[in-house]
């Protein structure tokens, strides 16, 4: 009797296991992909969510050949202004049936606008929530951020994963919620977010086809917005960030017709800071390897002259980007976003301690030695130029 | 009283979660604000009182081998003054139970269960850890051996996750502000150091009583490592927003992500950690329940167990307004209160108990 | 005074009770007088609010403010 009494009670725990208070089922959660927080006018807040609709995906699925992608958005944009985030969010809630959950939220875009007025106080919020990630990538939108949540991209489901996906190719930096708080709390006092805009919907597609896409960095100095550097400056602070992947070099080449394209492999950049007689300086010694993706000059790549050319080239073409980096960042910005007073407090504490206060005047003034290092390892699947008759071919 | 027996094995095994638990939830942000990038260090500097309590439990344990600290006070100190010390270890270890149940729910209801009364999850981990001490020490004993390698492991695998995140150049400069920072630092987990006297009440208990104290080193050692590995995957990952996070290890275990699907991790290791959280919240209920059956000369401390556990589900609320107040009370009192009661008064009690065979040897 | 508070510990103790007293019949009145003491202390407390209360807690906590003092800097 006594036993069977214990199973009953055993068997009776089983009921608590799914808890009370806190059950939430899937179907009771609007699933935030993405969200956009830009300011008005009226200064009030204006909080834009990408809600994903699970509803598309189980219909939506089995039209995945006729073409278009389905004519049904995968997610549904709802905004609403406030004071605050917090307070946005209490009155969008009124306008989505179903609990706001952010726990799958990767992506958070700051309207241009806002980034400038400071983000302090909204990065509070986030990195209060216990849902947010810190993950999550962050973003700053020219324009409306709301614009970037709206498009219906063809070939993603929704624009919160274009982006997603291309940060995680490394196209523009890659910011995630962690690297911004080490960034404002840290010694360097200055952030960078990747910059993006809407690229306009190609011919024949629909007006809402249009994807968001990174176009440079924005650069912060503690939480506002300073300004925006290129494409191409960009490219030379991921080289110094260490963040180099998938993208070409061009090269022209001294003394030949055309240009040789380059594939960087691996980077290993080193940052070392120096402080002598109160003259700080910074080296920074870049190791590289590429592979030729094309070959629009004559040079036979065989031989060892024409392989120098094409290195010497290589070398001069990533010294002129990361000084075009160095520069924007040292004296057009000067805003610290490639962490040299981590590398210089971290080395040098003591130092670091005495011009902590007054980084922003001694950082332009540090002096930067560019030393790179660049080699061609590989030349893909033909040896000479391609197309070209052999006689052509320069050989040296 | 006690009838059970445990090897000194099980004593390192219970001993490690009931450090080790609650001391790699908050305390590296409240290391990290003293010791900046030097908070791994401060664990090494702390386990110096970890050392020099075991060796005082120990050698008061060769003074009395069958006694636990609550009656052998009394030998010491005489009657009465034994009784106050006694009543002294009693409410201590009441009020730390409470302590670590407030710690534990207020990270599950932040975390997790944000609408779940606070009341109803201290409740249901006292009544499970109050069944546990009521089967007496050697279920405790075992239920920690069947749980220590699955949270052992956790940690294992939970630094290896990680090892893509690790920004190894966090840990420069070491020792930049010179070796204040990381002395001071190493306060608090000092305090939760000094709760090794804990195994003053298992030693009693043990199979193997000679192992006692080389078992019990080897813990000191083991839960060093433990948190200067947790400290520096946490500075590793977080850096300088280290002492900004509540619980910096739960921010680096939601930091995990593995071939962009193998993420989301931190369930698991919420649940990992409960299991260590109720190791360390039986033990210190044991001892608590001993400790007070002891004082009050009862005949067994299991009529004791319900009733106590009340007391710790009160002290838990008592004078503690909120979280804030709570780390206050664990960074501002708990350290020197922890110390006071768990190295320097059984000290004390090491050296009158010295004098006291002294004098009875010079007599004979 | 809060009654909730008080209600559901005043159940608790009755079923402390409930459960532990068959058991501990033979044993000595002094394991009694400390069990019915305890569980009066409990229910006692669990009269006040708590956490806005001053008590041990905060008295060791006053009783230890330099050193707090000290960690606050």
């Amino acid at each position: 009797m006594k036993n069977i009494l214990h199973i009953l009670c055993i068997f009776g725990l089983i009921l608590l296991l799914s808890g009370c208070w806190d059950r939430v089922e899937v179907n009771d959660l609007a699933i935030v992909t993405a969200a956009a927080i830009d300011i008005k006018d009226d200064n009030q807040i204006e909080l834009s969510l990408q809600v994903f609709i699970p509803k598309a995906l189980s219909t939506g699925g089995g039209q995945g050949g006729s073409g278009q992608g389905g004519g049904g958005a995968a997610t549904l944009v709802r905004s609403q202004r406030g004071s605050n985030i917090s307070d946005a969010l209490s009155k969008l809630q009124s306008k989505i049936p179903r609990k706001v959950f952010w726990g799958q939220c990767k992506v958070f875009i700051f309207g241009e606008k806002l980034a400038k007025q400071g983000i302090q106080e909204h990065m509070d919020f986030l990195l209060r929530h216990p849902q947010p990630r810190e993950r999550a990538y962050l973003y700053v939108s020219k324009g409306n951020p709301k614009d970037a949540l709206e498009v219906l991209p063809p070939l993603e489901r929704y624009s919160g994963e274009v982006l997603r996906e291309l940060s995680d190719l490394h196209i523009g930096m890659q910011v995630t919620m962690q690297d911004v708080q080490e960034g404002l709390v840290g010694v360097a006092q200055a952030g960078a977010f990747p910059f993006i805009k809407i690229l306009p919907p190609g011919k024949g597609e629909e007006k809402l086809q249009g994807i968001p896409y990174i176009v440079g960095t924005a650069v912060f100095k503690k939480d506002k917005m300073v300004g925006t550097m290129s494409e191409k400056a960009t490219r030379g602070i991921l080289w110094l960030r260490n963040e180099m992947e998938a993208y070409t070099v061009i090269l022209k080449p001294e003394g030949v017709k055309g240009e040789v394209s380059l594939n960087p492999v691996s980077a290993r950049i080193k940052l070392i800071p120096q402080i002598r007689n109160d003259k700080w300086k910074m080296l920074v010694n870049v190791d590289t390897e590429g592979a030729v993706v094309q070959n629009g000059t004559n040079l036979a790549l065989t031989s060892p002259k024409s392989i120098q050319t094409v290195e010497k080239a290589y070398q001069e073409d990533i010294k002129d980007r990361i000084e075009l980096a160095i520069q924007q960042a040292q004296h057009k910005m000067k805003a610290d976003i490639i962490k040299f007073s981590k590398e210089f407090y971290r080395k040098y504490p003591k130092e670091w301690k005495k011009v902590e206060n007054r980084w922003d005047e001694v950082f332009p003034k540090v002096e930067v030695e560019v030393n790179v290092e660049a080699h061609i390892r590989r030349q893909g699947y033909i040896n000479k130029p391609g197309g070209l008759p052999e006689k052509e071919v320069k050989k040296q | 009283m006690e009838k059970g027996k445990i090897s000194s094995l099980q004593m390192a095994i219970m001993m490690y979660p009931a450090i080790v638990a609650t001391a790699i939830l908050g305390v590296p942000s409240i290391t990290a604000k003293y010791a900046k990038t030097d908070l791994w260090l401060s664990p090494i500097l702390a386990s110096f009182l970890g050392y020099a309590t075991v060796y005082i439990a120990y050698k008061l344990h060769k003074h009395y081998p069958k006694e636990t600290v609550i009656q052998f006070s009394e030998h010491i100190m005489g009657r009465f003054a034994g009784k106050i010390l006694g009543f002294l270890f009693c409410f201590f270890y009441i009020q730390v139970a409470g302590l670590i149940v407030r710690e534990y729910a207020e990270f599950v209801v932040d975390s997790f269960l944000v609408n779940t009364p606070i009341s109803v999850i201290m409740g249901s981990i006292i009544f499970l850890c109050a069944l546990t001490v009521y089967g007496g020490l050697e279920v405790l004993g075992r239920a920690a051996q069947v749980f220590f390698p699955i949270f052992i492991l956790a940690i294992f695998f939970f630094s290896i996750f990680l090892g893509p995140d690790f920004e190894w150049k966090n840990i420069f400069p070491i020792l930049g502000n010179g070796v204040m920072p990381p002395i001071k630092g190493g306060i608090v987990p000092g305090g939760w150091f000094t709760e090794f006297f804990l195994i003053s009440f298992l030693l009693p208990f043990l199979a193997d009583q000679k192992k006692g104290m080389k078992y019990g080193m080897m813990t000191v050692f083991v839960v060093t490592m433990t948190l200067v590995l947790i400290n520096l995957i946490v500075l590793f990952v977080l850096g300088p927003a280290t002492s900004f996070k509540v619980y910096p290890l739960m921010s680096v275990a939601r930091y995990i992500s593995l071939a962009d699907f193998f993420e989301h991790l931190e369930s698991f290791i919420m649940a990992v950690w409960i299991v260590g959280a109720f190791i360390k919240l039986s033990v210190f209920y044991y001892a608590a329940a001993l400790s007070t059956a002891q004082w009050l000369n009862l005949s067994n401390y299991r009529p004791i167990v319900w009733p106590i556990g009340i007391l710790i589900l009160e002290f838990s609320f008592w004078s503690l307004p909120n979280t804030m107040g709570l780390e206050r009370y664990l960074v501002g009192t708990f350290p020197l209160f922890a110390l006071l009661i768990q190295t320097i008064i059984p000290l004390f009690l090491l050296m009158m108990a010295s004098i006291r065979k002294r004098k009875r040897q010079a007599s004979q | 005074m809060r009654w909730g508070a008080f209600f559901s510990v005043m159940v608790i103790v009755a079923l402390i009770i409930l459960y532990e007293w068959p058991k501990m019949k033979q044993n000595p009145k002094k394991d009694k007088m400390a069990f019915f003491t305890l569980l009066f202390i409990g229910l006692v407390l669990s009269m006040f609010d708590l956490p806005h209360m001053g008590g041990p807690t905060a008295w060791i906590q006053s009783l230890f403010r330099p050193f707090g003092r000290f960690m606050e800097k």
